[in-house]
């Protein structure tokens, strides 16, 4: 079965890239361009794995973190950090355990990398 | 002299001459006691001249005097013997007639007064003067029978008148008109003018010697007045030939010299005194603050006031009050420098502090560099300290900080984008055979997006080494524990392109202040390089102590530098090969820092492919290990 990603990042290129990498990759791709857009997608779907950006308008990465954690049903979904910031933040830290950490700008190698650990 | 002495001399004669500044000394003789050399010299000199033909004359005088004398009284003795013979034949007979006549005849003569004939008894029996009854002095006695003056001018001589053995009587002849001692004195009185011009002469001549000895003594003491008047040029011209011409000469070079000495100090005072009022001037008109604190303390000097503060409170309430100027946390920044100073001696530069505006409370930045004075002897005497009103200065800096790192950031992101796209782009291509002629084009353009990517990552970290150089934060480090960590960390990635890496570090501790974060850096990015720059051998980190400084090298066996480009690798953005390795600010940043340590840092090649050796040198050894 397709491994379903869902990426919260408002940056539409970035959305595009990760897009054409992951499903050069054969992954199904959702799209969300804020924290409160992706915790739509999620009550709509369950993917396999959240690509988060940090930094976005409407709901920042760290609020969408907690609020994902707090949900008993999202609490197992890894999620890759990809973002401008040096490291993940405290508070996300502290909210749950990261899957993996990407300091933009990383390879496209590194990301599908990360990826192919979580979901394998 | 010289002509430009000379107008020196006139120039300054009367401002710095002696009598102005400092009163002519008092001689200490009282004039009245004090007596010149030459009546020294010409009054006994006189004396002796004058008593000695005085006692000559006077001598002289009185032995041709006692000679006349006796030959005069032999005279008129012989005179009255002869009298006496012939007075003898009238007496004899008792013709007193006779006798008369006789005495008459004797009494004519020139110098006789009186003739007196007495008889045995003492009775006058015939006189030519009979009213005379006086006789002088010795010859009233009968006995008296001789010659000598009684009264001045008066001479008598008594002889007996004898027949046979029968005395009849005696011949009193008195002479009055004997002038004989006039005469003598006559005589003389002539050779005593001669003797008292002769005197008059030699006085003369003696106060002409005297004068000429004296002359050149005199015009000395008063060469020697007007100097002491104020007059510098002025110098004893002796032409003597003697002695004292040599004492004259020697007076004049002795002058001459202090005269030099004296213009040499006036030139050099005057200098002092002008760059004197040229530094109070500049101290007073500069913007920035100088101020000096002694070693207790004690602020001694300031030329503004500042923070809102003015000059004259400042220097009233002292250090506690500069202290309290600043932001909180960096007083003790300032204490602490102003303590290291007095432990070390060194000086301090480019420290950053925050004071807070008295009135607006707005944030002013300084900076300061304190100097130590030090005594010859090697006290600390004062700290002398120029702060500098930096605010506007790091306002623009920031500003300058803040649109360098935003437009990194904001091309950061589409160029980052750029690669990922080119490495998908890369990848679809190698894997379609009918496009995969575009490759190189692909790669060519992933190539160039990469060196963009770093630029901008150089450009950030330079920016961000620049804005944090002044939060440098020194601690005592061991040198050797700093490169024991860096090569350990260093190891993996050594080893990975197939080096060795070898270390031999001073046995004893190398102990310096220093940043061990920004350190760290330093020599992480010296073995980066070398391991950049060597495809094979080894790398060799080394330190050791020399003299008062402390070395550390980081030597490698690579490709080497040209000798003209040892200097430019520390420019910033400049790199070895264009295309493929990193931009170069790594050892713009290192080089920074190390300064910011007092340290120095360079390159040392001996060509192309014979390796090359980056030197730090940390020079305050000496007092950090005093220090510690």
């Amino acid at each position: 079965m397709t491994k379903k990603i869902l990426i919260v990042e408002d940056d539409a290129d970035f959305q595009d890239i990760y897009a054409l990498y992951l499903q050069g990759e054969s992954y199904q791709v959702l799209r969300a361009d804020n924290g409160r857009e992706g915790l739509a997608v999620l009550e709509r779907e369950t993917p396999d794995l959240i690509i988060l950006d940090l930094i976005m308008p409407v709901m920042d990465g760290e609020e969408f973190y907690v609020k994902l954690r707090e949900q008993e049903r999202w609490r197992n979904i890894p999620v890759i950090v990809a973002s401008v910031n040096e490291k993940v933040p405290p508070k996300v830290a502290e909210s749950g355990v990261v899957a993996g950490f990407l300091k933009k700008p990383f390879t496209m190698d590194d990301l599908v990398k990360k990826v192919h650990n979580c979901l394998e | 002299m010289d002509p430009e002495k000379t107008l020196q001399t006139k120039n300054g004669g009367a401002e710095y001459s002696p009598e102005t500044k400092t009163p002519e000394e008092p001689s200490k003789l009282n004039p009245f006691l004090r007596m010149s050399i030459r009546y020294k010299l010409a009054v006994p000199v006189l004396i002796l001249v004058c008593g000695i033909i005085g006692f000559v004359l006077f001598t002289t005088f009185t032995v041709f005097r006692d000679m006349m004398i006796k030959h005069r009284e032999s005279r008129l003795q012989t005179i009255a013997d002869i009298f006496s013979e012939t007075l003898k034949i009238p007496l004899e007979s008792g013709d007193h007639k006779a006798l008369k006549a006789y005495i008459a005849l004797l009494a004519k003569q020139d110098d006789i007064d009186e003739v007196r004939v007495e008889d045995i008894h003492g009775n006058v029996i015939g006189s030519s003067r009979p009213e005379n009854q006086f006789l002088p002095g010795p010859f009233q006695e009968k006995g008296v029978f001789s010659a000598g003056n009684s009264t001045p001018n008066v001479y008598a001589a008594v002889s007996t008148i004898t027949h046979g053995k029968e005395v009849l009587g005696r011949l009193v002849i008195i002479f009055s008109k004997t002038e004989f001692e006039e005469e003598i004195k006559m005589i003389f009185q002539d050779k005593f003018l001669v003797a008292f011009i002769l005197t008059l002469i030699v006085s003369t001549v003696i106060a002409w010697l005297t004068w000429l000895i004296m002359r050149p003594i005199v015009l000395l003491q008063r060469t020697a007045r007007n100097i002491l008047a104020g007059d510098l040029e002025a110098r004893a011209n002796i032409h003597s030939m003697d002695e004292i011409q040599e004492v004259g000469e020697a007076f004049n070079k002795v002058v001459g010299r202090l005269v030099q000495s004296f213009d040499h100090l006036r030139v050099r005072t005057k200098a002092l005194e002008e760059s004197e009022e040229k530094y109070r001037s500049i101290v007073s008109e500069v913007s920035d603050i100088i101020f000096s604190i002694t070693p207790d303390g004690e602020l001694m000097l300031l030329n503004r006031g500042f923070s809102g503060y003015t000059r004259e409170e400042i220097l009233a309430e002292g250090l506690p009050l500069f202290f309290s100027m600043h932001a909180p946390g960096e007083t003790q920044k300032f204490q602490e420098a102003l303590e290291t100073i007095v432990r070390t001696q060194k000086p301090i530069e480019y420290l950053s502090t925050k004071q807070i505006h008295r009135t607006h409370h707005a944030e002013i930045y300084y900076q300061t560099n304190l100097t130590p004075v030090v005594d010859y002897d090697g006290t600390l005497r004062l700290i002398q300290g120029v702060m500098r009103d930096v605010t506007d200065l790091r306002r623009i800096e920031m500003m300058k900080e803040t649109l360098v790192r935003d437009v990194a950031h904001e091309l950061k992101t589409p160029t980052a984008k750029f690669i990922m796209l080119t490495q998908w782009l890369e990848k679809q291509m190698a894997n379609d055979n009918e496009r995969a002629k575009y490759l190189p084009v692909i790669q060519m353009l992933g190539e160039n997006a990469d060196r963009l990517m770093r630029t901008i990552s150089s450009i950030m970290d330079l920016s961000k080494v620049e804005s944090g150089m002044s939060d440098i934060r020194k601690q005592e480090l061991n040198l050797n524990d700093l490169l024991r960590l860096v090569t350990d960390d260093m190891r993996p990635l050594v080893e990975q392109h197939h080096l060795k890496l070898e270390t031999a570090f001073c046995e004893r501790p190398l102990t310096i202040q220093g940043d061990p974060d920004m350190l760290y850096r330093v020599f992480a990015n010296l073995v980066s390089n070398a391991i950049k720059f060597t495809p094979d051998g080894k790398i060799t980190v080394t330190s050791s102590v020399r003299g008062s400084d402390i070395c550390a090298e980081v030597a490698d066996t690579g490709i080497g530098i040209e000798p003209e480009n040892l200097k430019r690798i520390f420019e910033a953005f400049y790199q070895k090969t264009p295309s493929t390795l990193g931009i170069g600010v790594g050892l713009t940043i290192s080089k920074e820092i190390v300064s910011l340590h007092e340290g120095e840092m360079w390159a040392e090649s001996e060509g192309l492919g014979r390796g090359s050796v980056f030197k730090v040198i940390f020079s305050s050894y000496k007092d950090l290990a005093r220090g510690s």
